[in-house]
């Protein structure tokens, strides 16, 4: 034991320098501020960060420069880019910007997952070079940022330049009992049959109305959308910027599922014994 | 050997140790920063982005109040500022084009009408 006393004064010392180092090289000099990442942003700001990224994909379509940016936010997986489309549209944010977190979902989900994606662009970039790391989805803290609405292009303004202009080609009663609640389910496509994600759609009711957005179900479609309906109530549905309307919408009453079903009685669903609440299905192509 | 040296030599290898850690390994960290406090390169993407977004809506008003987060009053100078380095370093045209663009049209509609000369 004695022979070993020495050293505990060494193992003392150390401990104490490292103390005494540690605070210095943190509190005293800390290692010089070189500059912010836009991960340590406030949560508005960084909100402001992602939407700016969503609306600049929206812009340009350049999906590198998009995963390029996303991949600073490791959290921002599929699921996440799509719920915070449905916020946006929800707090009436930027179109553009929910336009291209939605576009972008369904994009980032149909790539074929890596353990990491290496994300090379072909010129050089002065980001950091990024990776997509696939980790599991958190929940992240940003807030929706409201920019001054004076300068704000009004929710659904008419720009013949840039909006597409969408035509309802079908129009259909579902009747299928196992849709619980009710629906207007709304489908579109490009001419050429191709589902078209981040396209804002509202409904509008007595006393009410809401947004809501294509490419939230990208295992259904990726220009597939959907609203709960209740029953009795009269909706009217938006399209686009507005020009493309379909009103009076009300939830139809289907004959008793066990015709529907051909015999078979429904295990859920409303129309377990007689006529039951059916949904509505509408397909539009966007020109 | 003496205790007080070996207390002094474990002492000058913690501070040296302390301080690498402090400094390398887990430097302090900030949170809750803004916009103006991003670094060169955040900074100078943040401006494409805000050009590249208003080559597709042309809304002015919007992309100034985006850019008036970096801290800078001359927001023309800014955007010019930072085509010019995207020059240098041999980015693609079209980022270029929609930096040259915002600064342009920022430099037009920000300076008020002169008097006749």
């Amino acid at each position: 034991m004695k022979k070993f006393l020495p050293f505990l004064w060494a193992v003392v010392g150390l401990a104490l320098g490292f103390a005494i180092g540690l605070g210095y090289a943190w509190v005293i000099q800390p290692a010089k501020f070189r500059g912010a990442e836009p991960t340590s942003l406030q949560p508005v700001y960084r909100g402001e960060y992602i939407l700016l990224i969503a609306s600049a994909y929206q812009a340009t379509g350049n999906l590198e420069y998009a995963r390029t940016r996303l991949a600073l936010f490791p959290e921002l997986g599929p699921d996440t880019l799509s719920s915070l489309a449905q916020q946006v549209v929800a707090a009436g944010g930027p179109q553009d910007a929910a336009r291209g977190l939605a576009r972008l979902s369904v994009v980032l989900r149909e790539q074929t997952p890596s353990p990491s994606i290496a994300v090379a662009l072909a010129t050089p970039r002065t980001i950091p070079a990024a990776r997509i790391t696939l980790t599991p989805e958190s929940t992240l803290a940003i807030t929706i940022p409201f920019l001054p609405t004076a300068t704000r292009t009004p929710t659904f303004a008419f720009t013949p330049t840039t909006n597409p202009e969408f035509v309802l080609v079908s129009k259909q009663q579902v009747c299928n009992p196992l849709i619980v609640p009710p629906l207007i389910q709304v489908i579109v496509k490009t001419a050429d049959g191709k589902g078209v994600p981040g396209v804002q759609l509202r409904v509008q009711w007595e006393g009410g109305d809401a947004g809501f957005v294509t490419g939230m179900k990208p295992e259904l479609s990726p220009g597939y959308a959907d609203y709960t309906i209740q029953p009795g109530k009269i909706y009217q549905l938006t399209i686009g910027t507005g020009l493309t309307v379909v009103r009076d919408l009300t939830a139809p009453i289907c004959p008793a599922a066990t015709a529907i079903l051909g015999g078979q009685t429904p295990v859920t669903g409303t129309g377990a014994g007689g006529p039951f609440t059916g949904s509505w299905r509408m397909e539009f192509e966007m020109r | 050997m003496n205790r007080f040296l070996l207390l002094g030599i474990g002492t000058v290898a913690g501070v040296i140790l302390g301080a690498w850690y402090g400094w390398s390994v887990s430097p302090i960290t900030y949170t809750e920063t803004s916009p103006d406090e991003l670094r060169p390169e955040f900074r100078a993407d943040y401006v494409l982005m805000v050009a590249e977004t208003y080559s597709a809506d042309h809304d002015l008003g919007q992309a100034a109040v985006k850019l008036s987060r970096l801290g800078q009053d001359d927001l023309a100078g800014l955007v010019r500022q930072v085509a010019q380095a995207y020059e240098a370093a041999g980015y693609p045209q079209e980022d270029r084009d929609r930096l040259t663009a915002l600064a342009n049209d920022l430099a037009r509609y920000s300076t008020l009408p002169s008097a006749a000369p």
